[in-house]
């Protein structure tokens, strides 16, 4: 079964971290387009531009200007963008984060391992699951 | 003849008849004068017969009407006649039924009867003879009796006649005057007071032994009685203090005559009596005096002790740095001291007669000391807290410990309280309160700021690890043996980094805070956690006997067991390793150990081990922060931790959570 391929758009404030995804999905041999945004303001200024509409969004909490719950929240006040995937994807263990998060509303929460390895096979999870799904913006 | 013959004849016939004439004239006088004398004769006997026939009822009379009581019986005791005082006294009639006196005998007296009847007998009467009887109700009388002999006219007894009375009552009065007398001198021997009795001419009347004690009188009471006491005082003077004045207040008392009670006299050696002098008037005629001398030393001493008490504590009271009110049940001011005064910031004049929290409280506090006004009348005491508004306007913080107050009587009259100030306690208590708040922020903040200083750091370790794998992917086959070597070591250090930062973050976020406590089954948590970490085939784990629940936070427990239980199964060197969990109730607390057969740890380490980042060797996968946490853990709920350990044969780990 082919698998569909998924525009995905990353936010994330570090670089190497942006280079782990798309290098994973290469890796993978998977076909998902990897969009960037360097931050909450970023991702929000692309999402409402029109420009960019992902099938799912990768979300990092800890960021500069506005963090990854206030993007949240901000995304699920948009009548049309709340309807995307929003799976968080950090290093944060911090169970209020955790609480928060699904409190606002997410799809998901996934810690990043030490071990690229571990990396790699949670992305793996993570995208086959998401291309098996129905998505909006089919 | 003839004719003379006749004449003759004639003559005499006449002759004969008269002198019949007369004596029939004579015989009818006699008859009637006869007659005559037998009608007066009658008169005078129906006269004697009626006088003979009252005398008789008068005697009937006083005979029934006697106030004793009057029984005639004949030899054999049976009674022949008794008047009305009698049947009341034997509770008998005799129209019912016959009577004999014997039957009525108290069994215990029968004795006594044959012998009083004998002498009845023998001289013809008996006299204040004395005999206990019972009657037909039950009553047993004492009956007092005079009897004399009754004989026919050949003097031949016939039987008795007697007066009985009832003395029972009289006897017991007098026995009862007996007993209060000898009670009345038993009292007066025994009384702790001296007394003398005098008659009118100074003659002793009566006297105790305590008297002959306080005057030093060798004799024994008995023997002073009717001796003379004009020389008394003069004797005994050299026994006071003032032997003068001794003397000349008796002699005043006397020529007084009048009472003078509880007058003080000094001994010569320190003891001090109380003297009462009354003197006696009967029918206001003069008839001596009683003297009564009481030791009262003991008694003034322990009164000038009770006074020098009192004094002390109303010294404590006034001075004392804690503010007293005693108010009474309209919670109306009765008296304060100098301290409440103070306190109050009122005058004592603003204070005395009003109401306390009308002067001091608003509505508020009014209500909460009304409340615990009408607990007072239930008879609580207790202290409670109250906000006051002082004369000065100041607002002020006092603690009260409230009693209600009784009278000697027992009745309530109002409540006493004692009122600390507590403004500055309570102006701390409310600072603490806010640090204890503002702490609790910071600690939260300080948290936050251990996560995303935590996340800050693990994300350039992941950032690390991911280009150290690219560089291998990438030089795949290119590197040698030892740079390949080298990037596993970056790995490793990674890893003991990244668990570093993990380990710091869980130490700091042991804190009650944010625990959630239940009821957990250590049991099935240790059997759990030994399911789940790696076990070596060498070693056996073993729970000796079923774990207890406690209360805490599950996962600190699973933290606590699965720190000590690692370490007991790395640093075990043993052919066959050994680890048991057991514990124990100590002092309301359960004592738990963990011991292995291990490495065991130095003495001179045996300190250090639960401090922050001490690692006893060069394991690399040890952070040195386990046990700190364990420790933390533990010392969160109350416990302490200790460890006893010889190098080479093993260590136990001891510690204490409290049992539910």
């Amino acid at each position: 079964m082919k698998l569909k391929s998924l525009t995905v758009l990353l936010i994330e404030d570090d670089q190497i971290e942006v280079m782990k995804l798309k290098r994973s999905i290469k890796q993978l041999g998977h076909t998902h387009k990897v969009v960037e945004a360097k931050n909450g303001e970023d991702a929000l200024q692309q999402l409402t531009s029109g420009n960019v509409l992902p099938d799912i969004i990768l979300l990092d909490l800890n960021m500069p200007k506005i963090n990854g719950i206030e993007f949240l929240k901000i995304l699920k006040e948009d009548a049309k963008l709340r309807y995307i995937p929003t799976v968080i994807l950090t290093t944060s263990e911090n169970r209020t984060d955790l609480l928060a998060c699904y409190e606002v509303g997410i799809a998901g929460y996934i810690l990043k391992p030490l071990k690229y390895e571990d990396y790699l096979k949670k992305i793996d999870c993570t995208l086959q699951y998401w291309s098996v799904n129905e998505l909006i913006s089919n | 003849m003839q004719s003379n013959e006749i004449e003759i004849l004639k003559r005499s016939v006449e002759r004969e008849r008269a002198a019949r004439k007369q004596a029939e004239r004579i015989l009818e006088s006699k008859s009637a004068e006869l007659f005559q004398r037998t009608t007066e004769l009658k008169v005078a006997n129906d006269k004697l017969e009626q006088l003979v026939s009252r005398q008789t009822s008068e005697l009937q009379g006083v005979f029934e009407n006697i106030v004793d009581a009057y029984v005639v019986m004949d030899l054999e005791g049976n009674v022949l006649k008794m008047n009305n005082p009698a049947e009341e006294l034997l509770e008998h009639s005799l129209v019912q039924e016959p009577l004999n006196l014997n039957s009525m005998v108290h069994p215990e007296d029968a004795e006594k009867v044959s012998h009083y009847f004998a002498v009845l007998v023998q001289d013809g009467s008996i006299t204040d003879a004395e005999i206990r009887i019972k009657t037909v109700s039950g009553h047993i009388k004492l009956v007092h009796i005079n009897a004399s002999m009754i004989f026919d006219k050949a003097d031949k007894p016939i039987g008795a006649q007697g007066i009985v009375r009832d003395i029972t009552l009289a006897r017991r009065e007098h026995e009862k005057l007996m007993e209060s007398e000898s009670r009345l001198s038993k009292l007066i021997a025994n009384l702790d007071s001296g007394v003398l009795l005098e008659d009118e001419n100074r003659n002793i009347a009566l006297t105790n032994q305590q008297f002959c004690d306080l005057f030093k009188i060798p004799a024994p009471p008995e023997a002073l009685i009717g001796q003379n006491c004009e020389n008394a005082a003069e004797q005994s003077k050299h026994l006071f203090k003032d032997p003068k004045s001794f003397v000349l207040s008796i002699d005043e008392l006397l020529a007084n005559r009048k009472t003078v009670l509880g007058e003080e006299l000094v001994m010569d050696e320190g003891r001090i009596l109380e003297r009462d002098y009354i003197p006696i008037f009967i029918d206001e005629v003069y008839k001596g005096h009683l003297w009564t001398y009481r030791d009262i030393t003991l008694k003034r001493k322990y009164r000038k002790s009770i006074d020098a008490q009192r004094q002390k504590y109303s010294g404590i009271i006034a001075n004392m740095n804690l503010g007293l009110l005693e108010v009474d049940n309209d919670d109306v001011v009765q008296m304060v001291n100098q301290r409440f005064i103070e306190m109050s910031g009122y005058s004592e004049a603003d204070l005395l007669g009003k109401k306390a929290s009308d002067l001091l409280l608003d509505k508020n506090e009014k209500e909460k000391i009304w409340k615990k006004n009408s607990e007072r009348s239930k008879g609580t005491a207790d202290s409670y807290e109250i906000q006051v508004i002082t004369g000065n306007g100041e607002q002020r913080y006092w603690l009260i410990s409230g009693a209600p107050n009784y009278n000697i009587n027992g009745e309530l009259i109002g409540s006493i309280g004692i009122h600390l100030d507590i403004t500055e306690l309570k102006e701390l208590e409310l600072q603490k309160e806010s640090l204890v708040k503002k702490l609790a922020k910071s600690n939260k903040e300080l948290e936050e700021y251990a996560h995303v200083v935590s996340h800050d750091l693990k994300s350039p370790l992941r950032s690390l690890y991911a280009l150290t794998s690219w560089l291998r992917e990438e030089n795949e086959g290119e590197f040698s043996k030892e740079s390949l070597s080298y990037l596993e070591l970056i790995e490793q250090t990674l890893e003991k980094m990244e668990k570093l930062i993990s380990n710091v973050l869980l130490y700091s976020s042991v804190t009650s805070e944010d625990d959630k406590v239940s009821r957990v089954n250590l049991d099935e948590i240790v059997r759990q956690l030994i399911s789940l970490i790696h076990v070596p085939d060498h070693i056996e784990v073993s729970i000796k006997k079923k774990l207890p629940k406690v209360i805490a936070d599950e996962t600190r427990m699973q933290q606590l067991f699965q720190n000590l239980l690692s370490n007991a199964i790395r640093y075990n060197d043993k052919e066959k390793g050994v680890v048991e969990i057991d514990y124990q109730i100590q002092k309301g607390m359960y004592q738990f150990c963990v011991r292995d057969n291990g490495i065991g740890i130095k003495e001179a380490y045996l300190d250090k081990i639960f401090g922050m980042f001490q690692r006893l060797d060069n394991d690399e996968s040890s952070t040195g922060i386990g046990l700190s946490i364990v420790k933390r853990i533990i010392e969160l709920y109350g416990g302490t931790i200790w460890v006893e350990s010889e190098p080479t044969k093993g260590t136990t780990f001891y510690f204490t959570l409290p049992k539910p």
